[in-house]
């Protein structure tokens, strides 16, 4: 809302320069947005505290920086009116929600005049353009005192006004809008016999507005309840400042003023005559009251208030308070009526006085703390695996929760397939935002792709994420992507392709880092085992449980997201199954003798892997073998030439003869289980 | 070289000396000159033989003559090695001009640093994680946390709605509601951190999806004067111990006083009116925050006449952005890698 500082000062008394003005409404809880320097003044573009509806308003603000500064409050110049008791013949009730109701007769004068350009000036610099002169003066009383009023031309109204329900099928034509549109029934809303005049609290309506030939006005300046304000503002998408206001909570006892206002406006300015004022409503004030342990509310604040000192502040603020005297060390506080929305609690009060004091008056404390915490399970999981994938140059990046309908197609998932359902978004405003993903694939791909279009190839990329099922049940899981060389890429160390084998080394890596017992095996039963290249893909097992996969992706997968040339990996975690306890640490000395090697290699032909072999030598091997491991891999035409080196180890001294007869029977082993399919190499 | 003199050994050794320049030749020297069969050990050996009158002149002459060998071998030694590394350190250049070969490190997310970093002072303080899920109910998300239905305070965030009256969680104080209905041992510490969602219109400014990190603490006789001081620890962890901080009212419908934290600009110190960066206010507000507010405990079942809590909420995406020196919020949530290396490399 835009607040003219010259008017604020006619309200309160504001700090002389503009910049302590602008602190001293930051202060109160009045955030000044911008200042602009306007033919009108200065303006403060201000963002107001969500709950206070009678923030929306000249005197509201200014009440709060009385609340500050101790310096009076101006309530500007209002007209008596001669009030009478509407009976059912001039306003009818018929609804709770209608909480006080009051119409005005004004008539318009012989020689109406329009409102002077100075008592507009808080309209212009608000950007208000002026209409007709009760608009204008309905308007600025809203602005000066937060009653939102609203003048209907009398001789348009048919019968007694009433209050009521809309009813089904009823009809009204609201103000700036092009036809007749049905109004929900349930809605509260002002008609007369044969029509609706206005949406309580939001809007009036064609029919019934005034004109220029508009002589006799009825005005109407009233309290509603809030929510079927704010209902009827939601469901009809009118959001009117009358609407701003009254959703927060009206003051039910300002409708009679906001009627003397606009009567003073246009009897002073404009030539207009008064006629009475009715009011109806059975609305009584609660007369709310709060005990506030004054002991109690400075320690909660950090003040050292005396009982009235707090009541003289409090006061500021339109609260009554009774000081009992030193014996009774509480106050009794009234909350005043346009505050019964919001204040409800001693806590309430506390933030009143606050203000007043000053937010940053007080002291600042630390309540001792007796032990810190550590880091849980899980975040311990988090950063080992960060620390290993970090270290191997992946990035860590956030992709959306969800994605497009498109998605679905890019995947190749018919309406058959298990991840084709999604839980579905009701309303969201962008069409990239349908779905909530059940996968992590598409976007790891777009990923991917989005860096490939920039020439960025050598990518390693990695997301803590969470798919979303259609039981609305959501699985945390850890992903990761990798395309290009495993490292570099260097100038004198081409590495080597980033390919499964070496996602299985990241797993291998993220098995000591966390010490679980993760393997690799067979992928059979994964939910995304068909996006990966059947060739080249591995699941990964825990404690007998698959927990995730990984793999080349399937070049159907890459064509559908026009990925040429390359051949990312993907691998994927579920975190959950993470969180198991590592195993305990063990520390085997190391020997002092000097470790035997020998060498063997062998022509494998497809579909004998090298782990096969590997086992038929462990099969056949002395107590005294330490390890066997594969050290290098040479591709033939037509079979692939592995070379295992053993490694023999024992604490007695082993002749030659021993570590040769010992790798003898290990290679006759493997002759003896492959036979001629496999051959050993010199 | 038995039958030469003490002198003439020296003399020959001097000029045999004079033209070994590598290691080898001068240990074959050292071997001729002071082993076994050497002129020196044989001279030694005869000593035996001779008068009492000669032997002590002879031993001493033959001592001198074995130390001055030794020496000299010594001194050539040093000088031959020093030549030999010289010349080693000569044909062994290195461009190293040319581009470092090392792995290179990636990096965790920037968001995911910020977090870290909170945590670190939030764990000093006693705090713990507690995570909860992106898919809520409106209980958790509004009605238990003070903002009922057709309240103003649900306009301030627009929601992401799924099927079966679930939605997308607007804020993380989803975690703080369940952690109070769980009712667990006072005082309650609890950290939340995660994504949070909105259903707006994406722009520099406005993300669909961003991060949250936000705290409760609740204990018998907690302050405001305490929130400022644990705002105050969290702030600087984060920010520094150079930044200027300040507290002032805000609306949050589940606290009560509620406290916005601002951090005075940085560009202007709060003295120019016309600054780009705070647009004249002269400060930043840097998180919400607030005593727990009353209706929030009796929802859960707790009295809130004895106990209050802290709680807080700060925006990690905005303060991300800030610490990676980015203009927008949407580069953080990009999968353009050379935005996340030049974040992680700092420009270099």
């Amino acid at each position: 809302m835009r607040f003219l500082l010259e008017h604020l000062n006619t309200h309160t008394e504001m700090p002389s320069s503009v910049h302590d003005a602008r602190e001293v409404l930051d202060e109160v809880g009045i955030e000044v947005k911008t200042v602009d320097a306007t033919a009108q003044g200065t303006v403060f573009n201000c963002e107001l505290l969500a709950n206070r509806g009678d923030h929306y308003c000249y005197n509201g603000v200014a009440r709060e920086v009385t609340g500050r500064t101790g310096k009076p409050l101006h309530f500007p110049q209002a007209r008596q009116l001669d009030v009478i008791n509407a009976d059912a013949t001039r306003v009818k009730i018929e609804s709770p929600l209608c909480l006080v109701y009051t119409v005005t007769e004004l008539f318009r004068g012989d020689a109406s005049t329009p409102l002077p350009a100075d008592v507009l000036a808080p309209l212009t610099a608000a950007g208000i353009h002026s209409i007709n002169a009760p608009v204008d003066a309905s308007n600025l009383t809203n602005f000066d005192i937060g009653q939102p009023t609203h003048a209907f031309d009398a001789d348009t109204i048919d019968g007694p006004i009433t209050i009521r329900l809309s009813r089904a099928g009823e009809k009204a034509w609201m103000l700036f809008t092009e036809a007749a549109v049905e109004i929900p029934e349930g809605t509260l809303v002002i008609a007369d016999d044969s029509k609706i005049l206005g949406i309580a609290g939001v809007i009036g309506c064609v029919e019934s507005g005034i004109t220029d030939k508009t002589t006799r006005i009825l005005l109407e300046s009233a309290c509603f309840d809030p929510v079927a304000v704010r209902i009827a503002s939601r469901r009809l998408d009118q959001a009117t400042d009358a609407a701003a206001r009254f959703m927060r909570g009206g003051d039910p006892t300002l409708p009679l003023a906001g009627a003397a206002r606009v009567a003073y406006l246009l009897e002073k300015h404009c030539g207009y005559r008064v006629g009475n004022a009715y009011v109806a409503g059975d609305w009584t004030d609660p007369r709310r009251t709060i005990d506030v342990d004054v002991a109690k509310t400075n320690r909660f604040i950090g003040t050292e208030l005396t009982p009235l000192q707090m009541a003289e502040r409090l006061t500021r603020y339109g609260f009554a308070v009774e000081v009992p005297g030193s014996a009774t060390p509480a106050l009794t506080v009234t909350v005043p009526p346009h505050r019964l929305w919001d204040v409800a609690f001693e806590a309430d009060l506390a933030e009143e006085l606050l203000k007043s004091v000053g937010y940053n008056a007080t002291p600042i404390t630390l309540p001792s703390v007796d032990m810190g915490a550590l880091p849980s399970h899980r975040e311990n999981v988090e950063t080992l695996v960060n620390e290993v994938l970090v270290a191997e140059g992946f990035f860590e990046i956030f992709t959306d929760s969800f994605y497009g309908r498109g998605v679905r197609e890019k995947l190749g998932l018919g309406e058959d397939d298990p991840l084709f359902a999604h839980v579905e978004m009701q309303n969201s405003i962008e069409r990239n935002y349908s779905l909530m993903r059940n996968n992590t694939i598409a976007q790891a791909l777009d990923a991917f792709v989005t860096n490939a279009n920039l020439r960025n190839t050598n990518i390693k990329i990695f997301e803590w994420a969470r798919v979303y099922f259609p039981d609305l049940s959501e699985k945390p899981l850890l992903w990761l992507l990798a395309n290009g060389r495993d490292r570099g890429p260097f100038w004198g160390d081409k590495g080597r392709p980033a390919d499964a084998i070496y996602l299985k080394g990241i797993v291998e890596q993220l098995r000591l880092a966390l010490r679980i017992d993760l393997q690799t095996g067979a992928s059979d039963g994964h939910r995304l085992e068909r996006f990966f290249h059947s060739g080249r893909r591995a699941g990964i097992h825990l404690d007998g449980k698959l927990v995730g996969i990984f793999g080349e992706l399937h070049p159907q997968l890459l064509q559908r997201f026009d990925v040429k040339r390359h051949r990312p990996v993907y691998l994927e975690l579920d975190v959950d199954a993470l969180q198991v306890a590592p195993r305990p640490r063990t520390y085997v000395e190391p020997s002092n003798r000097q470790p035997v090697v020998r060498n063997v290699a062998y022509a494998l032909p497809r579909g004998i892997t090298a782990a096969d072999v590997r086992d038929a030598l462990a099969s056949a091997a002395p107590p005294f073998l330490r390890e066997i491991r594969i050290t290098d891999l040479f591709e033939l035409p037509d079979a692939r030439a592995v070379t295992f080196e053993i490694e023999y180890l024992a604490e007695e001294a082993l002749t030659s003869e021993t570590i040769n007869a010992a790798t003898e029977a290990m290679i006759t082993a493997v002759k003896a289980k492959f036979g001629e399919a496999v051959t050993q190499r010199a | 070289m038995n039958n030469m003199s003490t002198h003439e050994t020296l003399t020959r050794f001097r000029a045999e000396l004079g033209a070994a320049t590598t290691p080898e030749a001068l240990q074959d020297l050292r071997t001729r000159y002071l082993g076994k069969k050497s002129y020196v050990k044989t001279a030694l050996k005869s000593l035996g033989g001779m008068s009492a009158e000669e032997r002590p002149k002879f031993a001493k002459e033959i001592n001198y003559a074995s130390q001055e060998i030794e020496r000299a071998l010594d001194a050539a030694d040093e000088q031959v090695r020093g030549a030999a590394i010289a010349k080693q350190i000569e044909t062994e250049w290195q461009d190293l001009t040319m581009p470092g070969i090392a792995q290179q490190r990636g990096a965790t997310h920037p968001l995911t640093q910020v977090h870290r970093k909170a945590m670190d002072v939030m764990r000093r303080l006693g705090f713990h994680i507690e995570e909860g899920p992106d898919i809520e109910t409106p209980y958790y998300n509004f009605d238990a946390l003070n903002i009922p239905e057709n309240h103003p305070a649900r306009d301030m965030q627009d929601t992401f709605w799924l099927p079966n009256q679930h939605l997308l969680r607007s804020h993380t104080t989803t975690v703080q509601a369940r952690t109070l209905e769980k009712h667990p041992p006072l005082p309650i510490k609890v950290v939340a951190a995660g994504r949070v969602y909105r259903n707006e219109a994406v722009d520099s400014t406005h993300l669909a999806m961003f991060h949250q990190f936000e705290g409760i603490w609740v204990e018998e006789g907690l302050t405001y004067g305490d929130l400022k001081g644990t705002l105050t620890e969290i702030a600087k962890s984060i920010y520094g111990d150079e930044h200027v901080f300040r507290f002032k009212p805000k609306y949050y419908p589940y606290t009560e006083p509620s406290v916005g934290m601002d951090m005075q600009c940085t560009v202007c110190h709060a003295k120019d009116d016309d600054c780009p960066a705070c647009k004249g206010a002269g400060w930043i507000t840097i998180l919400g925050s607030g005593m727990i507010h009353p209706k929030v405990f009796i929802e859960f079942g707790y009295d809130h006449t004895k106990l209050s809590g802290i709680a807080f909420g700060i925006g990690t995406t905005r303060i991300a952005a800030q610490a990676a020196g980015l203009t927008a919020l949407k580069p953080l949530y990009e999968q353009d890698l050379r935005v996340h290396q030049t974040i992680h490399r700092g420009g270099m």
